[in-house]
């Protein structure tokens, strides 16, 4: 190019005198963390969670300086732990100060005498401005939440019908067939563990497996009671019913392999186990199949029937694991209510009889009470596509609530 | 639903009480989904329908089905041979957990007499790693031999092979004792004495071998008219205690045998002055049902 503007060049210039300029501030003005105002700059609620990160980055730092030397006592390995939990969290604030620090620098250079750095900065200081904001909105917020406890556990689904009747039955099917659907575009394995059938079409009862990374995390916001509103095929009159179904979502901890280190949730010694067979001589005086299998958990007084297998070692197998799934629920359950209690919590009781979830035919759309999310075009939905949607927002909105816990108490612990 | 078919399965329903008779129509239909034509309701039906009529006429639903689960393993079924028992899976799973063969150096050697479907020295390889055993199988029934070939197949496995012969014949023993002592012998002799065979259900007597359930050698003539005549169903145990000293290594190996209700106590008193360690095994109703001897 032969022809240069002069405004290019004085650009150009202003360019290299800028930058220059920038590394003589870095120099001149440290970011003192003390001074920045972060009430000011990010509201309360954003010094708050500043607070917090800057006093568990501290945390760390000290676990760090305490952890020199190579003691393996129980304390040091707890403290080794906490710091590696606190380490992305670390590392992220590190990045913080970073633009801490060029946003300092660029305040100096917005009272510059050359009107094309003062441009510049400008454009610069728009976009730290919004790089600390998602600090202080989305990065923080994230990295502050307490992990899953849960992640590791896969998921049991037992669908049943409720209030309807036949229609209750049918659409019991439709939702086993949406999970089933929905594992699929996840890339999860799916086994149907025990169903019972309906007289006139459906499902009674069945119960599903659902295998694979996090499903009891991101199935277990199926729990609760879903509606279904339409007119049944075997309505003349085209009047609308009102049918539910209940779903319930139990954890499976991991049996094998080295996932397996968490201590087994039940003593065999407290379980009964009854066998249909158990009448009579056994062995080869009998060749009726009778493979049904129940045990009782006697201090719960929970009982779990397996009869759906021909083989006897199958459904004590399912039963087992499902007595371990109902266990762990209610330990779950009751981790959770503990954890209320103490935190003084907005977070209302699991409660399985909540209705969760409509899904009106008539006006094809799907509504998820809990967050008041309305989705049209109900056939797309129960092809399962959609489902991971609506837990997103669930998930989003139960972050939202649990940072505000956190604010409240001023710590995540 | 054709309604000769709901009439079946209400006569179903008649004879093998209600929650029976629903519970295996979900297996039948369970298995009409298996075949290659399962979406062909009218051949599905027609299908249904003769396995209802064949399940009132009395015959086992695994034979009618022609396969049993057993442990791990799906075993065929055929009649006469006998089905195998969930209590067979139970001391043959304890068994697998009982003996570890990788502590020892190269594959184990297993004799199973009685093999019937050949159901117990598969599941033993199946669960221990392949190329870990090396069995034989033995019966006196070409059914039941030309069956446990077909299992073995089944599996797409080499680990077994499977020999007729009877095991009360010397010269039949002496050349399966040529080939050397066995790690491990197991046996699900018949022995049911006769009395209680004659009180046993059509099902049981009218599709499964005589030979494969009366504790008699041989076993006599017109077997379900002996109603008075009482025997003990012990002979094959009297059998096993003559075989055990040439089949059985003298060092570490391991004999399990299955036996009937109540017959415990006398099994032990026959076999136990031939082991270093023994002990009963219960099954899952706590009855005692398998014998555990070690050398
Ligand atoms: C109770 S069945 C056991 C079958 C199989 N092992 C199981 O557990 O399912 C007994 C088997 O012993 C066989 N048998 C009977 N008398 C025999 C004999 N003298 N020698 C070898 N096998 C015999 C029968 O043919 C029958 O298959």
């Amino acid at each position: 190019m032969l022809f240069l503007s002069r405004r290019w060049c004085t650009t150009a210039h202003s360019i290299i005198v800028y930058r220059q300029w920038k590394r003589v501030a870095s120099t001149a003005v440290r970011a003192d963390p003390s001074l920045s105002l972060w009430r000011e700059r990010f509201g309360e609620e954003g010094e708050r969670i500043l607070k917090i990160v800057s006093r568990r980055v501290a945390e760390r730092n000290e676990l760090i300086q305490l952890l020199g030397g190579n003691a393996h006592s129980p304390e040091q390995i707890q403290r080794a732990k906490t710091a590696k939990e606190l380490e992305p969290l670390w590392e992220a604030w590190q990045d913080w100060q970073k633009t801490e620090g060029s946003f300092d620098e660029v305040k100096v250079l917005l009272e510059d005498s050359d009107p094309d750095i003062r441009m510049l900065a400008q454009e610069d200081e728009a976009a730290l401005t919004s790089k600390l904001n998602e600090f202080v909105s989305g990065t923080f917020p994230t990295l502050l939440m307490p992990a899953s406890k849960t992640s590791h556990y896969t998921a049991l689904v037992e669908i049943k019908a409720g209030v309807g009747g036949d229609e209750s039955a049918l659409f019991a099917e439709e939702m086993s067939r949406l999970y089933t659907r929905f594992a699929t575009t996840q890339d999860w394995q799916c086994q149907v563990v025990s169903e019972t059938g309906h007289e006139h079409g459906g499902i009674r009862e069945i119960i599903i497996e659902i295998k694979g990374d996090g499903t009891y995390d991101e199935m277990r916001w199926e729990n609760g009671v879903h509606r279904v509103q339409r007119v049944p095929a075997t309505e003349s009159t085209g009047r609308v019913h009102t049918s539910t179904i209940s779903v319930m979502v139990f954890p499976v901890a991991p049996q094998s392999g080295h996932d397996a280190v968490e201590e087994d949730i039940v003593d065999e010694k407290d379980v009964r186990i009854d066998v249909m067979r158990a009448r009579g001589a056994g062995g080869q005086h009998v060749n009726r199949t009778e493979s049904a299998v129940r045990l009782v958990h006697i201090p719960t007084g929970i009982t779990v029937s397996m009869q759906d297998s021909r083989s006897q070692h199958q459904n004590r197998a399912r039963a087992w694991e499902i007595l371990r799934a109902r266990l762990l629920d209610r330990k779950l359950a009751a981790d959770a209510e503990k954890k209320r209690l103490t935190r003084r919590s907005i977070f209302k009781s699991a409660d399985r009889s909540e209705k969760v979830r409509t899904y009106n035919f008539p006006q094809d759309r799907v509504t998820d009470h809990r967050i008041g999310m309305t989705l049209k075009n109900l056939e797309s939905f129960m092809d399962g596509t959609r489902l991971h949607d609506v837990h997103e927002a669930l998930i989003r909105d139960y972050n939202a609530a649990e940072l505000e816990e956190l604010l409240e108490s001023g710590t995540s612990h | 639903m054709t309604s000769s078919l709901r009439y079946l399965q209400k006569s179903l329903q008649a004879s093998l009480g209600r929650s029976q008779a629903v519970q295996e129509l979900a297996w039948m239909r369970k298995e009409l989904r298996a075949f290659p034509d399962s979406h062909d309701t009218e051949s599905a039906d027609s299908r249904l329908a003769t396995w209802i009529k064949r399940r009132i006429a009395g015959e086992p639903l695994q034979y009618i089905l022609g396969n049993q689960p057993f442990g791990p393993l799906e075993i065929i079924t055929r009649s006469p041979v006998l089905i195998p028992r969930p209590e067979t899976e139970e001391w043959v799973m304890q068994l697998s957990q009982r003996f570890d063969p990788s502590a020892r150096e190269g594959p184990v050697s297993v004799l199973d007499l009685c093999t019937g479907t050949g159901c117990i020295p598969l599941m033993l390889s199946h669960i221990w790693s392949p190329g870990k055993v090396r069995a034989l199988g033995v019966d006196i029934s070409a059914d039941a031999i030309d069956l446990a070939k077909e299992n073995l197949m089944k599996r797409g496995a080499h680990e077994a092979e499977f020999l007729r012969g009877d095991m009360f014949d010397h010269r039949f023993c002496a050349s399966i004792s040529e080939k050397g002592r066995y790690d491990i012998i197991t046996c699900n002799p018949p022995y049911i004495p006769l009395d209680e065979y004659a009180r046993l259900s059509r099902s049981v007597k009218d599709w499964e071998d005589p030979r494969a359930l009366v504790g008699e050698y041989p076993v006599p003539e017109d077997v379900s008219r002996n109603e008075t005549i009482g025997s003990s169903g012990l002979r094959f145990y009297a059998r096993l205690a003559e075989l055990i000293p040439d089949l059985l290594v003298q060092k570490e190996g391991m004999a399990v045998f299955e036996f009937g209700h109540g017959q415990g106590s006398k099994v032990m008193d026959i076999l136990k002055h031939l082991f270093r360690q023994t002990e009963l095994w219960k099954d899952h109703s706590e009855k005692e049902r398998a014998f555990a001897g070690w050398t």
